[in-house]
This record gives C-alpha cells, structure tokens and sequence, in this order.
C-alpha cells in the first residue's frame, strides 16, 4: 500500500515559489491500477517522483508498504527504488545500448547475469526479434515497449508510469493500453498511471486522483470501459471505428 | 631535387629520432589526459552547481586548476615548472622533463571539454539512472560514460592535436621532437626546405589523429539512425 500523508512540495523557479503538491492524502492499494489525472503543471509528475524518492517531500510523508522513504539511508533507498519500475513519457532508453542491453541494465547494476529473463521480458512485449537493434531504428511504440521490458526486469511490485502514452499515436497508445493491462493481469503489481489522457486512464485505472495546481480535488472510482474491445490489429480496429 | 632528397636522407636518423621523442611526448601527455583529466572532468561536472555532487569547494578548486593551468603561457609554465619538474623527474631537461608540463595542459584542457561532453548528455539519463537505483559510480560508468563515449573520444583527439603542437617548443627544455628539429634546421640553419618538409610531415600526422578520431567516433556513436 502506499500511502501519501499530508503531503507538500515545492519549487523554485527563478526565484518564484511554485507549489507543486500541497497538502495531498490518498491511499493507494496493493495491485490496484490508479490513475492521476490532470493538466500540466497540476504536480502529477512530481506526485509519482515522490512515490520513488527522485523527489522528496517538503512537509508531510510517503509511505511505501509502511516505509517512510525520507527515513531511509540512500544504500537502502536505492534497493527500494529497485523494486519499483518507472516508465517514461520519452521513453528513456540508452541510445549507444542495443535493446537487449538496455532490458539488462537494471539486472548488470545489480550483477545480476540472467539472460533468460531478458528474453523472458522482450518475448512479453513482444520486441524479442529486435533485441540487438539499437533504440534509433525503433517506431515511439517499439522504443515504449522496450522501456517497460526494462522496468519488468526487475519484478517490480510497483510499476509507475510518467505519461506512458503521450509521445505515442493514436494505434500504439490503443497497443499500449493492451499491453499494461496485461502486464496487471500477469505480474499483479501496482500500477500507477499519470496522464491528462482521460480514455488512457479510463480504460486502465480502477480509480483516480485529480489533481488541479497542486490541489487534491477529488479520488473517484472509474467505472471501467466496457467499449473497450480488443482489436486483432490496426485494420480491423480503423475498420471497425471509421467503418 | 637531388640535393634536396639526398639531405632528407642524410637527416633520416635525426627525423626518425624526432618523430619518436614526439611520439613519447604525446603518449604520456594522452596518458594523463585520459588517466587524471578524464576523472577530473567528470568531477567538475558531478560538482556544479545543481550536480549530482554539489560541492562548493571541489567545484572550485578543481575550475581554478584548469582555469589557471589554461592561461597560463605555455613558454612561462614550461619555464615556471623547471624547479618542480626537477623536483619530481631529477631532472629538467629531456624527453621525460618535456612530457611533463605536456601532462598538465592535456589534463586541463581534457578536463574542460569532459566537463562540456558530459553537459549534453540529456537530463532523462541521469532520470533513468536514479530511477533505477544506481550508484553515484554506476551513473558516470553506466550511463554518462556509455552515452558520451563518442564526444569524449573526439574530445581526447582534439587535446591529442594540441599536444602536437604544444610539443613543438619543448626544444626549449631538450624534448627534442619533430618542432624543434625544424627549428634547428630549418630556422637557425637556413635550411627552409627541411623546415617545410617537418611541416608538412606535422599536417599529416594531425590529419592521420583526426581521421583515426572520427572514425572511431562515428563507430562508437549509435544514437543516430
């Protein structure tokens, strides 16, 4: 479970104080999918910085399964953090690491040497034939998949994903949907989904946040798409919508 | 021509022997560049303001090295470091004591432009590399290094140009190598065509360092399509 308590965070650009989470309390449960939503500059980002520690809290605490991270010594955060698996609105990847490379980085800071869930992981996003390929020859959706086999390396109990769908177009955000859905279903971990694309959220999350300039305003539960209908491939979903 | 080619050969032995004392010159300032100046580099950036290191004074003491080491006039430091290089080496004078003062602006010089190399590197790595719980150590050797690996190298090819022609004063101190036979032979002896010919052998070996540079740079550099 994590928990935010009160929560405050803020900025300073150039000399102007931002306030980026003010005062935010929610809850968020094991394995559930939950959705921030909001406009930019609202602190969503900052809000799922918070949750791994790439941002501390001003005032208030984060807690992760009943962990204070701020109470943490920086050896004991970097396991944490470990734990956690971040995807990435631009993707993120090392552009001079092949694709296999980049899924392996996570296990190689860890010495870990298992080339079978490397390929496990690419098999799953389905980029297994691209493995030696480096990120420059891949499509945005190729390059997203790629990130998250990276991020499920490590068998993350909590996935964060930072606007996972925003760089992508119309089919890839459809497949990426598909595929965190999936990931839910498989690995059973929480996932946290920040994004001011209302049907991504809509078609993934079991409830969300809506923040508004650093303002919790509401958590509602979302009623789940049922018009969400899985297509064999782009043809028949442009066929099916246009048709 | 014949005069002109039967000199050349009658010089063949000094040439060979300058080329060498250049070769020396330039191995062990390319080896501190890359032993010292690498590391060095790579602290200034992890100490800046707003790096990952912040650290007030290391940032400047390790800037007000290479600030200080590169005003200086190269002529005045090699002259000004005699009493330290003696002090170090037992001697100031020869190939080694020239290689020494090299050895301080190529750390300086590659300090600065590891620095600048690694300022391009996006923000979205060092993102990465703490989202993953990377060490401070696993960042620069990770990913810093790993995605800068081509401008650190052409970085390293420019500071080997300059040694090229840093070198050429060390006859001041009997370092010898290819500048200061062409200005032995060529300047104080009148022999122009010998002077020119050094030229011209310096050209080629500086595009020969640029070329092998590039190469290697565009090689290492899979960023682009």
């Amino acid at each position: 479970m994590i928990a935010f308590e009160k929560v405050s965070k803020k900025f300073k650009q150039k000399n102007v104080e931002i306030r980026a989470l003010n005062e935010v309390t929610l809850t968020i449960d094991t394995q559930e999918v939950f959705g921030v939503v909001g406009e930019s500059g609202s602190g969503k980002s900052t809000f799922l910085r918070l949750i791994n520690h790439l941002e501390s809290p001003d005032s208030g605490e984060v807690f992760v399964d009943g962990v204070n991270f701020s109470l943490l010594n920086t050896k004991e955060q970097r396991k944490k953090r470990q734990k956690m698996g971040m995807i990435f609105q631009q993707f993120n990847l090392l552009g001079n690491k092949t694709v296999k490379e980049n899924v392996d980085l996570p296990l190689k800071l860890q010495r870990r040497n298992e080339p079978d869930k490397i390929e496990q992981m690419l098999q799953f996003v389905k980029m297994a034939e691209k493995a030696d390929q480096y990120p420059s020859s891949l499509s945005g959706g190729e390059k997203q998949r790629v990130a998250i086999a990276r991020a499920l390396a490590m068998g993350p109990e909590i996935l964060l994903c930072d606007e996972p769908t925003s760089a992508l177009d119309d089919q890839h955000t459809y497949e990426m949907i598909q595929l965190l859905a999936e990931i839910h279903h498989t690995f059973a971990a929480t996932i946290i989904i920040v994004s001011h694309e209302l049907e991504v959220i809509k078609a993934l999350c079991n409830r969300t946040a809506i923040l508004e300039k650093g303002k919790l305003l509401a958590v509602t539960s979302i009623k789940n798409d049922e018009n969400f209908t899985h297509y064999e491939n782009y043809y028949e979903r442009v066929k099916e919508i246009l048709g | 021509m014949n005069t002109y080619l039967e000199r050349l050969r009658y010089y063949q032995p000094e040439i060979s022997k300058a080329f060498l004392e250049t070769g020396n010159m330039l191995f062990f300032a390319t080896l501190a560049a890359v032993v010292i100046g690498l590391p060095l580099g790579t602290l200034i950036f992890l100490t800046r303001k707003n790096g990952v290191m912040e650290n007030k004074f290391f940032s400047f003491f390790f800037n007000g090295y290479v600030n200080v080491i590169r005003s200086f006039p190269f002529l005045l430091f090699v002259v000004a470091l005699i009493p330290f290089t003696r002090f170090v080496l037992g001697t100031s004078f020869g190939t080694a004591a020239a290689s020494f003062p090299l050895a301080f602006i190529a750390v300086a010089i590659y300090a600065r432009l590891v620095e600048q190399t690694l300022l391009e590197v996006p923000d979205e790595v060092i993102e990465l590399a703490y989202s993953l719980g990377a060490s401070k150590k696993q960042l620069v050797f990770h990913f810093l290094y790993g995605e800068a690996r081509s401008g650190l190298v052409l970085s390293l090819t420019s500071v080997i140009i300059s040694m090229v022609s840093y070198s050429t004063i060390m006859g001041v101190v009997g370092g010898g190598g290819i500048g200061d036979f062409a200005i032995r032979y060529g300047y104080q002896r009148y022999e122009s065509d010998v002077m020119y010919t050094m030229i011209v052998f310096m050209i080629l070996l500086v595009m020969l360092v640029q070329l092998c540079g590039t190469l290697i740079a565009r090689k290492m550099d899979k960023r682009k399509k």
